[in-house]
C-alpha cells in the first residue's frame, strides 16, 4: 500500500467516511494570503482532509429542528479523527503536522475547508452555498490535518456534483431548483447548458439560522436588552426561552450547524441519506 | 491588535466593509470572484485606506449590527416551520 493509502485508511478507520489529499499549492492558486495552509503551519505541503456524513439520517426526519444540531456525529469526532492522523504522521514519518486550524475572526474562516475538500477530489461545489457535495454521501462535513509531508494529492473532481440532472430539468420548466426555492433570502443563481452559471450566497443572513442560538446571536440579544428602558420587557428578553436556549447551547458548544433546509430536499442529499436497505425491516417488524 | 473603533468611523465605513467582506460571496459558476467582494481585512483596508485592524473591528460589529435585531428569532420560527412541514411531506420510513 502507497504512504498515501495508509494514511487515508487511518483516517478511515478512526471514523471518515472518506479521506483526501490536497496539495497547498492547489489551495494556494486559490485561497487569500493569510488564510492558506502555509500561513498555519510554517512549510505545509499537504492537507489531509476528512469527510463524514453530518447527521444521523433520522435527524433530517425530526420535527424539531434543534435535532439537527443534537444529533451531530462526525462533528464530535472529526476532530479526534485528523488529531489522530496528526500524531501519526509524526511519529510514523517525521513531519510535522496539526489537526486544528485558528478560530475564525467573525465570519471569517482562517482556511476554508470547503476549498480544501474540493482540492482534495471530496466534491465539488453546490448551488447552496457552495456547500460541498459529494456524489456518494451528498452533504459532507469536512475536518482537515496540515502537513509538511509531501503527499499525492487527489486534485479536484474533473465533472461538477452539482446541478443533479433532475434540477436541470426542473430549472428548464419552472426555473427553480430545490435549494433556490427553499432559502431565497441567502441564495440566489441560475443554470445554464446543465451547469450552474452564477451564484450568489449572503452568508450573512445565513449564518443567523445555523448558527441561531450562538454567541453572536446573544451578543446582539445583549445589546438589545441593555438598551431597553422597560424593565418588563428586558426581564422577558433575558430570561425568555430564547435568551435560555441560546445561553444552554453556548455552555454545550452546539453553537453552529442548527440548520440545512437548503440541502434537506436537494436530489443529490437525498440519495445520500437513503439507509442501507439490507438493514430496514419491514414495516411488520418481521 | 484589538482597538475599538470611533462610531464615526463605524458609521462611515460599515456598509462598505460589510460588502466587500465574505459575508457576500458571488460566483461565476462555481469559481468564487473576489474582484469586489469576499477580500480579506488586509485587501479592504488597502482598498479603504484604513489599518487591518480598524476593518476588522468594523467588519466584525457589522456583521451582527446591521441585520434587524429580531433576525435570530424570526429564523428560529423560520426553521420550525420547515423542519415541521416534513411531517406532511416525507412521511416516516
Amino acid at each position: 500500500m502507497t504512504i498515501e493509502g495508509e494514511i487515508k485508511q487511518f483516517g478511515i478507520q478512526r471514523g471518515a467516511k472518506l479521506v483526501g489529499i490536497a496539495s497547498v499549492a492547489d489551495i494556494n492558486k486559490y485561497a487569500p494570503q493569510g488564510h492558506r495552509p502555509d500561513d498555519i503551519l510554517i512549510g505545509a505541503k499537504s492537507v489531509i482532509v476528512c469527510a463524514g456524513f453530518p447527521y444521523t439520517h433520522g435527524a433530517v426526519r425530526c420535527p424539531d429542528y434543534q435535532a439537527f444540531q443534537s444529533n451531530y456525529d462526525f462533528v464530535r469526532i472529526r476532530g479526534g479523527i485528523t488529531l489522530a492522523l496528526a500524531k501519526f504522521i509524526e511519529s510514523e514519518y517525521g513531519y510535522y503536522a496539526l489537526a486544528d486550524v485558528p478560530p475564525p475572526v467573525g465570519l471569517y474562516p482562517s482556511l476554508s475547508f470547503k476549498l480544501c475538500g474540493e482540492m482534495a477530489g471530496l466534491g465539488t461545489r453546490s448551488m447552496a452555498g457552495g456547500i460541498i457535495l459529494n456524489n456518494e454521501l451528498g452533504f459532507i462535513n469536512l475536518a482537515v490535518c496540515v502537513t509538511t509531508m509531501p503527499l499525492e494529492a487527489d486534485g479536484p473532481l474533473g465533472e461538477p456534483v452539482c446541478p443533479d440532472s433532475s434540477c436541470v430539468e426542473r430549472w428548464e420548466k419552472q426555473r427553480t431548483v430545490p435549494c433556490l426555492e427553499t432559502c431565497p433570502e441567502c441564495l440566489s443563481g441560475e443554470l445554464e447548458n446543465g451547469e450552474i452559471k452564477w451564484m450568489r450566497f449572503d452568508r450573512r443572513i445565513c449564518s443567523t439560522r445555523p448558527q441561531n442560538h450562538s454567541p453572536v446571536a446573544f451578543a446582539r440579544l445583549l445589546l438589545e436588552a441593555s438598551e431597553e428602558p422597560n424593565p418588563e420587557m428586558r426581564r422577558s428578553m433575558i430570561l425568555g426561552s430564547f435568551s435560555r436556549n441560546t445561553i444552554q447551547a453556548i455552555a454545550s458548544g452546539a453553537v453552529v450547524g442548527q440548520c440545512g433546509e437548503c440541502v434537506r430536499n436537494c436530489p443529490i442529499v437525498m440519495r445520500g441519506r437513503q439507509l442501507a436497505s439490507n438493514h430496514v425491516r419491514n414495516q411488520s417488524g418481521s | 491588535m484589538f482597538q475599538y473603533v470611533s462610531p464615526e468611523l463605524y458609521e462611515k465605513y460599515k456598509q462598505k466593509v460589510l460588502e466587500m467582506s465574505p459575508a457576500i460571496q458571488c460566483y461565476e459558476g462555481t469559481k468564487l470572484m473576489r474582484e469586489h467582494s469576499c477580500l480579506t481585512d488586509e485587501e479592504i483596508a488597502d482598498r479603504l485606506c484604513l489599518d487591518v485592524d480598524q476593518v476588522t473591528e468594523i467588519r466584525c460589529i457589522a456583521e451582527i449590527d446591521l441585520l434587524p435585531a429580531d433576525t435570530w428569532l424570526k429564523s428560529a420560527e423560520w426553521k420550525r416551520q420547515k423542519a415541521r412541514r416534513i411531517l406532511g411531506t416525507e412521511g416516516t420510513q
